[in-house]
């Protein structure tokens, strides 16, 4: 293992295996990633990878679109054969007027940017999804272009084309101190063993506020629990990714056949807990016959858990901590990293290396907070 | 070592049933670096299809033992999650109420 580098990054998930190929892409190639286990073992391989543009702020916007484009192009980047990525939609489901309200705004806004959604009545989304019932459906929003990857696979193809151009990737590496002198960190003390170091990268997932702290940097970050499930693979019969933010559901065919799906408990508590509840079960059933009965009669293989790393407005964490000057902040992401990480490690790359960043994301600096410029993001599961 | 030219009778020695993984495949992801049952899942999918490993995963550790020269106690296992057989998911509406229902005789 190197005993100096210039950019350590902390968290191998797929953010930071992004950010760590973009730093190389861009002539800065004396790079480590630290892992506490296997890549893409935190919130990254527990996600449901959906991938969409169809967001109600403009930077979540601009930065999903952004990733989308880069996702088509990413096994050429990359050198990569396959990210299993489906552009089979998005349709985000509205259960009451008040929710459609929300998304013909979210679409009002989508289509300044640049984004093809549009607003759907009840019998469209029945066309589009043929096993939808949902009774109470007052409308939808859908985009042809939005999808699903493999996260694996992503992280895979991040870390290999990194690792290609001499990026240092360790596993089973934990990071569990930093050497603060003057106003930068200048060492991080590893399970294998001290660093020294040009500059920190916290890409550390749920955890990132722990490791936040090592630096002395408060972040106003919680994680909490979401649960998922996977079912046996069947014929391909549903195209997009079907949402409801009012149920915080969220399910989706891959191309394997499966059927990820997934609900959120507005009452889980935050922190670090991956198990899993039969309750999640039974709740997730009663939505699923609501909205589209069919598909209780699939058979569940395998129930699981990760955390999202919330902040205040549920939009990430990108930029310098401020003090110590040296340490950079990517995190907070509130469920949706991986469908942002294309340009995000590009963006990162760009501004540790003091170049301009593809996208302004001035506004999405830890500052924010403190002077309660928040970015509510209102289109969240 | 080789390893890599064990043959059925008729063709490759399959390890993951359901995901249709033979035993060259593992052998070239450690090859690769991908070293623990948990990497060799998420790069093949061993492990992920309706078995869930249950007819994989000791093979799996079998082959890792021979290729790395540890005994099988040492490999780290992946996390092995519900349900143990694949189970309808309307089998789960109602469940709630159905054991407060039973509580109450």
């Amino acid at each position: 293992m190197k005993t100096s580098v210039d950019v350590a990054i902390v968290g191998g998930g797929v953010n930071g295996c992004a950010i760590a190929y973009n730093l190389a892409r861009l002539g800065c190639r004396n790079v480590a990633v630290y892992e506490r286990g296997c890549l893409a073992s935190g919130s990254t391989g527990r996600c449901a990878a959906g991938v969409r543009a169809q967001w109600g702020t403009e930077l979540n916007c601009r930065l999903s679109l952004a990733s989308l484009h880069k996702f088509e192009r990413l096994p050429e980047e990359l050198d990569y054969p396959d990210i299993e990525f489906k552009q089979g939609g998005y349709l985000i489901l509205a259960l009451s007027p008040p929710e459609m309200e929300q998304l013909r705004k979210n679409v009002a806004l989508q289509g300044t940017l640049g984004i093809p959604s549009r607003v759907v009545t009840p019998d469209e989304a029945r066309r589009i999804v043929p096993h939808l019932t949902a009774p109470d459906l007052v409308g939808a929003t859908f985009s042809p272009s939005d999808g699903h990857c493999n996260p694996f696979k992503v992280t895979d193809a991040y870390s290999l084309a990194a690792r290609r151009l001499g990026v240092e990737i360790n596993t089973a590496t934990e990071v569990l101190g930093m050497d603060v002198e003057g106003q930068r960190v200048v060492r991080v003390r590893t399970s294998r063993g001290p660093v020294s170091c040009g500059a920190v990268v916290d890409a550390a997932g749920p955890y990132s506020g722990v490791v936040a702290a090592m630096a002395g940097v408060g972040l106003p970050v919680y994680s909490q629990r979401h649960q998922i499930l996977v079912t046996e693979p069947v014929a391909p019969l549903q195209g997009p990714m079907v949402i409801s933010f009012s149920l915080g559901l969220y399910c989706q065919q891959t191309p394997h056949g499966s059927f990820i799906t997934g609900i959120g408990d507005p009452h889980e508590p935050k922190g670090f807990d991956t198990g899993h509840s039969w309750e999640f079960l039974e709740d997730l059933a009663e939505k699923i016959h609501r909205l589209m009965p069919l598909l209780t009669r699939l058979r569940i293989v395998r129930q699981w858990s990760g955390s999202y790393n919330m902040t205040p407005d549920a939009q990430a964490i990108l930029g310098l901590a401020g003090q110590p000057e040296n340490f950079w902040l990517t995190c907070g992401f509130s469920g949706h990293g991986l469908m942002q990480s294309p340009i995000v490690g590009e963006i990162m790359a760009q501004m540790i290396l003091g170049q301009e960043p593809t996208i302004n994301v001035g506004r999405l600096g830890l500052g924010r907070f403190e002077r309660g410029e928040l970015l509510l993001e209102p289109s969240v599961v | 070592m080789s390893g890599g030219d064990r043959q059925g009778p008729d063709g490759p020695v399959i390890i993951c049933r359901c995901e249709d993984i033979d035993e060259q495949a593992i052998i070239d992801a450690y090859n690769a670096g991908y070293r623990t049952v948990e990497e060799i899942k998420h790069k093949l999918r061993c492990g992920m299809g309706p078995c869930q490993g249950r007819t994989c995963t000791p093979l799996i550790l079998a082959l890792l033992s021979r290729l790395s020269s540890k005994p099988v106690a040492e490999i780290a296992l992946s996390t092995q999650r519900p349900p143990l057989k694949p189970v309808p998911l309307a089998a789960f509406r109602g469940l709630g109420r159905r054991n407060a229902d039973e509580n109450e005789c």
